[in-house]
Formats: structure tokens, sequence, C-alpha cells
């Protein structure tokens, strides 16, 4: 029991700014109080401290332009990617054959890496941007962040949801949530508490890596296309090289461009913050 | 006008001069009023009173004794002399010629 004071204690503490923190700890040290009593004492503190914070724009602005816009977009992809993934798993399970795609399976594994390497991108650097911009309210915007997107991935409305509980596969989106998902968005909130990551070159080259694996996510959208016009002609299932003759990248739906612009823009704006911050600290000539 | 708590904050900090920090201005309000306070309550209410200019407050050295941590230190103002004294005049005022003895009238015993 003791241990969950001292958690909750720790916990209330780091939403504290760090002078503050360091100013309330030394009281409770000299005014000898206990783990209990020093976190009904911090509990009051944080909660004035999050209701100032709240009256700012920033939290609205994380709470609108990333919570509300991303965990239904992440929870979507991740569906999307089970979806492609599970037949493929049955049918090699099941009945020990290939699950016809249209596509070579070096092709089809190609794709499914690509959209979940995408995925995780988003992940991390939506959740990287969330921790950056949100500081002292992190635990907050967080909280709702996680708590969204497991909202939408619990809620089974999702007729793929339904399939998959129905034949006992329940685990699969859930493990699908957890490793492209959560797990990511955790490291990338973990790492915007960390100064050295916010440094011009590294977010510049995050940011690149980000625009990247949206446009190959982008271009793997139009390979199921591809393969059905193939497969129609009559034709074998397409490998790697013959997708990048026959996928046309113009076919990608203004939908998922939509998707793929709302799930990158965080990272630009943490860039084009970090290059405006690099630029004025260049601008500052020294005195002498 | 001054609240109760902030006069009371005000108060135990002229008292303690120099050494009024967090702790030691808790310390005072309990010892006067016999009654908890708050270390959540009174950090909020110390930066209302330096939002309004009524104090100041720094950060001191670290002390053994707080685990090397450092104070918050906290100094009125001219401003929160000022309010003190109006509040304590007012309380002065309107209290006198009262008797809080229990009577007819229902003081408070």
């Amino acid at each position: 029991m003791s241990r969950l004071w001292v958690s909750l204690r720790d916990v209330l503490l780091r939403s504290l700014d760090p002078a503050e923190r360091e100013a309330v700890s030394g009281d409770f040290v000299e005014l000898a109080m206990t783990d209990r009593q020093v976190v009904r004492s911090l509990v009051g503190l944080v909660m004035r401290r999050q209701l100032k914070l709240w009256r700012e724009w920033s939290p609205w602005f994380v709470l609108v332009a990333i919570v509300i816009p991303v965990c239904p977009l992440l929870e979507t992809l991740c569906n999307q990617l089970g979806h492609g993934i599970w037949p493929t798993l049955v049918m090699w399970l099941h009945h020990g054959g290939a699950y016809r795609t249209g596509l070579s399976p070096p092709a089809f594994w190609s794709g499914f890496s690509i959209r979940a390497v995408a995925l995780s991108t988003w992940s991390w650097t939506c959740a990287f941007a969330l921790g950056t911009l949100s500081r002292r309210t992190i635990w907050v915007t967080g909280g709702l962040f996680f708590g969204l997107y497991l909202a939408f991935a619990i809620g089974a409305v999702h007729p793929f949801h339904r399939i998959v509980w129905y034949a006992g596969w329940s685990w699969l989106p859930l493990l699908m949530s957890f490793l492209f998902v959560l797990l990511p968005a955790g490291c990338g909130i973990r790492e915007s508490n960390k100064p050295q990551n916010m440094k011009f070159p590294g977010v510049f080259f995050l940011a690149l890596w980000t625009v990247t694996m949206a446009v190959l996510a982008l271009w793997t959208r139009t390979w199921d296309q591809a393969a059905m016009d193939n497969w129609s002609r009559g034709g074998p299932a397409l490998t790697l090289l013959q997708l990048a003759h026959y996928a046309d990248p113009r076919k990608v739906g203004p939908i998922f461009l939509l998707t793929a612009a709302v799930l990158t823009a965080p990272m630009i704006y943490v860039l084009a913050k970090v290059y405006l911050q690099h630029a004025s600290d260049r601008a500052v000539i020294p005195q002498g | 006008m001054l609240g109760e708590f902030e006069y009371l904050i005000l108060a135990a900090t002229v008292r303690l001069g120099d050494d009024a920090y967090g702790a030691a201005i808790v310390q005072e309000i309990e010892s006067a009023t016999r009654q908890k306070c708050s270390i959540g309550g009174l950090y909020t209410t110390l930066d209302r009173l330096e939002a309004k200019g009524m104090i100041k407050t720094w950060m001191g050295n670290p002390t053994p004794e707080r685990g090397g941590r450092s104070k918050r230190m906290v100094r009125v103002l001219a401003k929160g002399i000022e309010a003190a004294t109006a509040f304590y005049e007012a309380v002065s005022t309107v209290s006198r010629g009262t008797s809080w003895q229990a009577g007819p009238a229902g003081g408070r015993k």
C-alpha cells in the first residue's frame, strides 16, 4: 500500500514545474509528512495548477489538433492492417496454405511491413508532438489520447472486430494495437521529455522519415487495386518490380491523402517550431 | 480586500522575517490557528498574492534538513503591508464593542 502512495506522490510531483517540485518536496521532508498526507496535499495543488494551465490555448490546441483527429485515424489504420493480415494468417494456421491476394508473398509482406512501420511512425511522432506541446498537461492530454484510442479499439463497432471476436481471434486487433500504436506512442511521449531530442537536425530527420513513410504507405494503398486489375486480366501474382510499374500513385483516394496529412501534420508543426527556435538562437549575435 | 487565509499568510511572513518560506509559514499558521494548513492551498495563495504584487518569492539555498532541496522564500512588499493593514483595521473596527461571550443575543462560545 505504501508503494502505491509513493508512486502516486511521484506522479503528482512530476506534473509540477521543477522549481516548485523542489520547494514542495523540501517542505514535505521538513514537515515530516507521511506519503499519504503528501498525496492529499498534492492533489489539491496539482488540480489548481492544471486548471490554471487549461486556461491557456495550448492544451486545447493539442486536444483539437492531435488527440481528437489522430486517435480514430490510428485505430482505423490499425484495423485495416489487421484486416489485411487476418485471412492470410487464418489460411496459413488452419489450412496450411497461402491466401491469394493477387500479390506475390514478398510483395504482400513488404506492403504489410511498410504500412506497419508507417503506423508505428505516426503513432510515435503524434505522441512525441503531443508530449512536446502539452508539457505539464501531459498527464491529461496523454491520458485522453490513450483513453480515446482504447475506447475506439475496444468499441467493437467495426465489422472486422465482430468477425474476429466471434472467431476467437480477439487477441489479434488488441495485439496489433499494442505493437503498432500504444507501444510506439508510449515511447514517443517518453522521448518528448528529453530536451536533447528537440534539437534541429534530429527533428528534421524525424520529420523526413515521417514524410517518407507516409509517401510509401500512400503508394502501398494502390497495390491492392493494381493486383485486382491484374487478377481480372488473368495475370499471375504481382511482384515488387511489377508493382513499381503497375501501381499508379495517382489512384490514392482523397480520404487516405487527408488521413496521411492529418497524421503527418503534428511532426511538421514540431519541425517548424524547432526550426524557428533554432533560427532565433542563431540570430543572437554574441556581444563583445 | 484580502481573504482570511491571505491575511494569515502575510502576517506569518512578516513575523518570520528573513526565514519566511513554505514549511515555516505552514508551521506558523498551524500554531496560531491550531488548524491544518495545506501546502497546496499555501502555494496557490502565494501565487495569487505575488500576481497582485503583494509579495515577492524566490528560490533560496538548499539545506540538509530538507534533503538538499531549495526553499521558496517569501517577502511581503509595500502593497501587501498596505492590504494587510487595511484588513486588520477593518476587523478591529467591526469588532469594536462586540462581545463574543454567550448571551441572549446569541454570541459564540
